[in-house]
């Protein structure tokens, strides 16, 4: 290893090396030279190369000899061996081109480093690997595909190498990067001189939003082209994003997971391809193509984050220049499903847009957003194929759909005449099956977040926008309202009141809401939605009410009631952001951040949860890329919704206001000026991030985690109080169990199903399910099988309590504890 | 005949969209029971073949996912062999069968099917020690 020399001090010792004569020692010198400055050729390390240029042709072309013999110092890494090659090539660059053609000593190796380099993501511009692809060039080989991608991704992050730069601007051949599904697929159709330009003017799609003059030169090619045909080829190469390469890159250790990545040369023309296609008529197709889009691009990749925002802002940005339903409908579902703030506020804006040229507001544009695809009465339509009819059905969350033969009889199949004769409206049918799926499960999410919204319809418009909505009605119909103050829900084809009397009128409605409702009330609509056999698309009349409690009102402006938590932080992360949450990963890094935040500007607040990174070890306590693993959590405050930034250091500490010159500190709201509702349903998303993220969940940390840091936490939260989710299991398994044949052995208890077997007496908590057997409280570990050989039992088609399923499992185990066979179980009974 | 309805109860205190299934005998095996529904649901799928099988039991090489099971490849599936699975399933406490408001644990149980009786299916989790 050499000692650290500055590149002057190479620069003399060359020069005396030099001035020996001696040319060998000068190889050695300048492979030192080599190795000190990692292959930069730049800055002051420009000066060796030019002492070794400077040499007359005769040494110039011993010393090409000489560093070709010690090729074998660079042993077997790439990156080593292209050093040496560029350095070989870099001396011997400018000699006579015909002598060079026959003076080429490491031509064989040359195409083997460069195919090696072609598995690579990319290289650093200053390497100057480039010269490694002009000597092949020169030498009248053209480059292999994968290495004209590589060199293509490399200079991408190399404004300042216009050698790079030269090089890529050579190689227009293949005119996608090879290496990807979609791209091979593009390149293969791609076969006339039109489309190749059509693939080539999306390259040049490099600003982020097209210009009046790239739209024209698109529109030139379509019109060439044709639009169906060029709609229809787009399409199917759009089908084809995200698939796994098909060549896949070497990962280094460093680096993120490339081969999930898209290929950064390709995106741009997936940017291009995106706007090319709102030029286009409008069409359901290409709106769907664009919303897939957005969602592949944004999925996340180890160490990358959301793919390529820059695809998905393209594709929204497409779907925001189409004047057609459709459009709206993707942007609008769209809306309720990305969580990256960027591309999140791109749907925004759009639909701002869209709603002020209408003039409505931005909720009532994403009402109107929604189609009926085609649905004629609430969640039903049938068309008629020839003899036989189809028959489309929203059934709860999902769409069904069924066939009568000519005699109107229902038959099983798809009937063969339909297959034969409607081959494409089978197709459309099919489609429009999972296009209903996806925009009930988008507005599910959307009425879900509307209890915070304050919205009042006036009645008629209500109706039309959601009772009588042949798609949102299927959500609306199972969802109680308030009419003018009375509560009604939908049962029997009419609104009814608690005592089912039809209510026909009204001016304003809200959506209910439990909180603030009498506890008798609220059971009873429980009671009325059984009765009637409704199921709710999500917890309305069960959801968990969190009431300000004394503890909260004696601290006054902040709650701990779900402080002291340690949380898995990714997971956290990601349900904060699907819950309307804004976070930001805390990094083991020196660096302040502002707390968990929710904004609620229609009730001018701002919720804040308090959080920070837990532990020291880095690759211990973080991930690879440093961010933590676990974070702990503290208060819960509320603030005006103008109030300065909170921050605090990710690493833990005070949090404390970021003042603005000018600008005076802002206290906290106290809790008991907090309107119940928003107090609850803040309350309830924090709830959902510790019951779902904290370790306190998984039952292997008996240990108690790393260094047994966290065994106290653990057991406490193991076999502490019951939250409120807890709560609501009680009350169900108090329905269930009485039901049960195992009913005599079960009692519960306090915050305890007690269970009696043959051998012990067991008590499963109900807020984690763990299990302690008497007399002394001992733990035992029973946990789901991840991977049942058994025949697997159903789904449990609610989102939620897995853990109630994994109560009753427990429960009719140990009813039975002499059949137990399982000898990880038995051995501690 | 009578229709009997099936209704999967789920862990959330809420319940799965009910189905009927037309019954013509009085009294039946809580074994011919399953057999019935299993066949049922087979055949809607088979007729359809969506990509995702939401029946009682999950099929052989199928896998997991978030809404019921995915099929790895599109087929038609047996129901013969998915009636041996649910059985087996309900041998070991897979699922329980609730009659009206009482569970059957016996498949050879027979019970009678007064019009309007609702069969409550339980799912339950499959277990180890740790």
């Amino acid at each position: 290893m050499n000692s650290f020399r500055t590149p002057r001090s190479h620069t003399d010792r060359l020069r005396n090396r030099i001035a020996d004569g001696d040319i060998d020692r000068v190889a050695d010198e300048a492979l030192r030279v080599m190795d000190s400055s990692r292959g930069a050729w730049g800055a002051g390390w420009e000066r060796a190369l030019d002492q070794l240029r400077a040499l007359s042709a005769e040494h110039r072309r011993q010393l090409l000899h000489a560093l070709a013999d010690r090729f074998h110092q660079a042993g077997d890494d790439t990156e080593a061996r292209c050093r040496h090659l560029a350095l070989c090539t870099l001396v011997a660059e400018g000699l006579d081109g015909a002598e060079r053609l026959t003076d080429d000593p490491l031509a064989a190796e040359r195409r083997k480093a460069l195919d090696d380099l072609a598995r690579r993501q990319s290289f650093w511009y200053a390497a100057r690997f480039e010269v490694l692809g002009r000597a092949e060039l020169a030498a009248g080989r053209p480059l292999p595909a994968p290495v004209v991608a590589v060199v293509r991704r490399a200079a991408l992050d190399a404004h300042r190498s216009d050698e790079l730069v030269a090089l890529t601007r050579q190689l227009t051949d293949p005119v996608l990067n090879v290496g990807e599904a979609w791209a091979e697929q593009a390149l293969s159709d791609a076969t006339t001189p039109d489309w190749q330009a059509l693939l080539a003017h999306a390259l040049t799609a490099t600003a982020s939003k097209p210009t009046a003059k790239w739209d024209k030169q698109a529109r030139a090619l379509l019109d060439t082209l044709g639009t169906d045909r060029v709609r229809d080829t787009v399409l199917s190469w759009l089908a084809l994003v995200g698939r796994p390469r098909t060549l896949p890159l070497e990962r280094r250790a460093w680096e993120p997971d490339i081969n999930n990545a898209y290929d950064p040369y390709n995106a741009t023309a997936l940017r291009g391809l995106a706007w090319l296609l709102s030029l286009l008529p409008p069409h359901a197709g290409t709106a769907r193509a664009l919303g897939a889009l957005v969602e592949t691009s944004l999925k996340k990749v180890a160490g990358t984050g959301p793919r390529n925002p820059k695809v998905a802002n393209a594709a929204v940005i497409a779907l925001a220049r189409v004047d057609s339903e459709a459009a709206l409908a993707e942007l609008a579902r769209l809306a309720t499903r990305v969580t990256y703030k960027n591309t999140a506020k791109l749907l925004d804006t759009a639909l701002e847009a869209r709603a002020t040229a209408l003039g409505l507001s931005r909720e009532e544009i994403e009402e109107l957003a929604v189609p009926a695809y085609g649905l004629t009465d609430i969640g039903h339509a049938e068309h008629r194929l020839g003899e036989a009819t189809a028959l489309l059905e929203v059934r709860g969350s999902r769409t069904v759909l069924s066939w009568r033969n000519a005699a109107g009889k229902p038959v099983k199949a798809v009937p063969v005449a339909v297959k034969r004769d409607h081959p494409d409206e089978l197709k459309d049918l099919k489609t429009a099956v999972k296009d209903i799926d996806k925009m009930l499960s988008a507005q599910s999410e959307r009425l879900d977040r509307q209890f915070l919204a304050r919205r009042t319809w006036p009645y008629a418009t209500w109706r039309e926008r959601y009772l009588d909505h042949p798609l949102v009605g299927t959500l609306a119909r199972r969802l109680l309202w308030t009419i003018d103050g009375r509560t009604a829900g939908y049962a029997d084809g009419a609104l009814r009141t608690l005592a089912d009397e039809p209510l026909s009128e009204g001016t304003q409605v809200e959506l209910w809401h439990p909180a603030g409702r009498e506890p008798a009330e609220i059971v009873a609509w429980r009671d009325w939605l059984e009765r009637h056999g409704i199921t709710q698309p999500f917890k309305q009349a069960h959801r968990e009410i969190y009431l300000l409690t004394d503890a909260e009102r004696a601290t006054g402006t902040y709650s701990n009631r779900f402080a002291a938590h340690i949380l898995r932080q990714h997971q956290f992360h990601s349900l904060a952001a699907i819950r309307g949450w804004h976070n930001k990963l805390r990094l083991r890094v020196d660096d302040s951040v502002p707390p968990a935040t929710r904004e609620l500007p229609q009730w001018g607040l701002r919720a804040e949860y308090w959080i920070e990174g837990d532990g020291e070890e880095y690759g211990v306590d973080t991930t690879e890329s440093g961010s933590y693993l676990r974070l702990r959590t503290d208060q819960v405050r509320f603030y005006p919704i103008d109030a300065p930034q909170n921050s605090a250091h990710c690493s833990g500490g005070a949090y404390a206001m970021w003042l603005g010159p000018g600008q005076a500190p802002v206290a906290p709201v106290p809790l008991a000026d907090i309107p119940p509702l928003v107090l609850s349903e803040v309350l309830r998303d924090v709830d959902l991030f510790v019951g779902v993220a904290s370790v306190g969940n998984d039952p292997t940390w008996q240990d108690g985690g790393p260094d047994g840091r966290f065994r106290e936490y653990w057991t406490s939260y193991g076999f502490g109080e019951l939250n409120a989710s807890a709560e609501t299991r009680r009350t169900l398994l108090a329905r269930l169990i009485p039901r049960l044949a195992i009913a005599d052995r079960c009692t519960l208890e306090g915050r305890f199903l007690h269970v009696r077997g043959d051998r012990h007496t067991y008590k499963i908590h109900l807020g984690s399910g763990n299990i302690l057997m008497t007399p002394n409280d001992q733990y035992l570990c029973i946990v789901p099988k991840s991977t049942p050989a058994t025949p697997g039992t159903g789904y449990l088609p609610y989102e939620g309590d897995r853990l109630l399923a994994v109560i009753l499992s427990k429960a009719m185990m140990l009813a039975a504890d002499t059949k137990i066979t399982d000898p990880s179980i038995l051995s501690q009974l | 005949m009578g229709i009997v309805t099936f209704v999967d109860e789920t862990t959330a205190g809420e319940r799965r969209t009910a189905w009927g299934l037309e019954i013509a005998e009085e009294r039946l095996t809580v074994r011919e029971l399953i057999r019935r529904r299993v066949f049922q649901e087979v055949a809607e799928y088979n007729a359809r073949t969506p990509e995702v099988f939401q029946g009682l039991v999950r099929p052989e090489d199928a896998e997991r996912v978030l809404n019921g099971y995915q099929v790895r490849t599109p087929r038609r599936i047996d129901p013969e062999a998915q009636t041996v699975l649910a059985e087996k399933a309900f041998a070991g406490n897979g699922f329980l069968v609730l009659v009206g408001d009482r569970q059957v644990t016996d498949p050879d149980e027979e019970i009678e099917l007064t019009l309007g009786t609702e069969v409550t299916f339980l799912k339950l989790v499959p277990l180890v020690g740790g």
